[in-house]
């Protein structure tokens, strides 16, 4: 295994082990708090299997990245910057129009952080799946 | 000439999309902020409308407005933008951590870092896109 692989492994096994502890330490959640955990919880296993996926291509003598996953990336990476601008264009109006004008309840800054990072996060992951698997790179 | 209007028309509606809550963000709470976006935003018209006419002016000459490489350009400043925006996510998060209340720093509101983030990402592509066009640096 590469350096790569081997830090994408141990980040994917301390943020399933940080996320236990934050569960089993939590007490109740409520609607919010699980929906976020599952969604870090996809993400986190989508990680790791990409992380185990580049593994045994390098443990069959493969290149652990050769140039057409590298477009992959850089695809699925330029959909995820089109959906994180589109994501903050809707908080931006959900924060101020809606919380102005219709009293709505205003999300504060930690929650916002959390939506912009993990929803592109996610499509970044099944995009790159999704490319990889079709080989649909231009 | 067709492409141009479709372009123009999908321009102004991200703009007024965009620019409303910003406004709003702006005119009410900090007046003062005011200028400065507005300055930022005819520094941008300008720039727009120059990358139009060459666009143009290109398509006259019977190059194609998008190729291979320059597609390949916008899926790696994408990309690199994608990844800073995460790496920009992770320092706010230790700075609401870390600083907030501790030495004098004063809490983020969720509307100014939603701002912050648009700016950035904005701003980050438009730069990243011009280096690998410019440079040919592609995959």
């Amino acid at each position: 295994m590469d350096g790569k692989t081997v830090i994408g492994f141990i980040v994917g096994v301390l943020v399933l082990l940080t996320m236990t502890l934050y569960l089993t330490a939590a007490g109740p959640l409520d609607f919010g708090e699980i929906a976020l955990s599952i969604l870090v919880l996809f993400m986190v296993v989508a990680s790791l299997k990409l992380v185990i996926d580049r593994a045994r291509e390098i443990k069959k003598g493969h290149a652990g990245e050769d140039e057409m996953s590298k477009r992959a990336g850089h695809k699925a990476g330029y959909f995820a910057y089109i959906a994180s601008v589109w994501v903050a264009v809707a908080l931006l109006w959900y924060n101020t129009f809606f919380v102005d004008e219709f009293a709505m309840p205003a999300l504060d800054f930690g929650v916002v952080i959390g939506i912009i990072v993990l929803v592109p996060g996610i499509i970044f992951l099944m995009a790159t799946f999704h490319f990889l698997r079709k080989g649909d790179v231009e | 000439m067709e492409c141009d209007r479709k372009l123009m028309g999908w321009i102004f509606f991200a703009a007024v999309f965009i620019l409303l809550p910003l406004w709003h963000v702006f005119n009410f709470e900090s007046p003062g902020f005011s200028p400065v976006i507005l300055g930022g935003l005819l520094i941008f018209g300008i720039i727009f409308l120059f990358a139009l006419k060459k666009a143009r002016q290109e398509k006259k000459e019977g190059y194609v407005l998008r190729d291979e490489r320059t597609v390949l350009a916008h899926f790696k400043a994408g990309y690199y933008t994608f990844i800073t925006t995460l790496l920009l996510g992770f320092g706010l998060m230790l700075y609401n951590m870390l600083l907030v209340g501790n030495h004098g720093f004063g809490p983020m509101l969720g509307r100014h870092v939603v701002v912050l983030f648009v700016v950035f990402m904005s701003v980050l592509y438009a730069l990243l896109t011009w280096y690998f066009n410019s440079s040919g640096e592609n995959v």
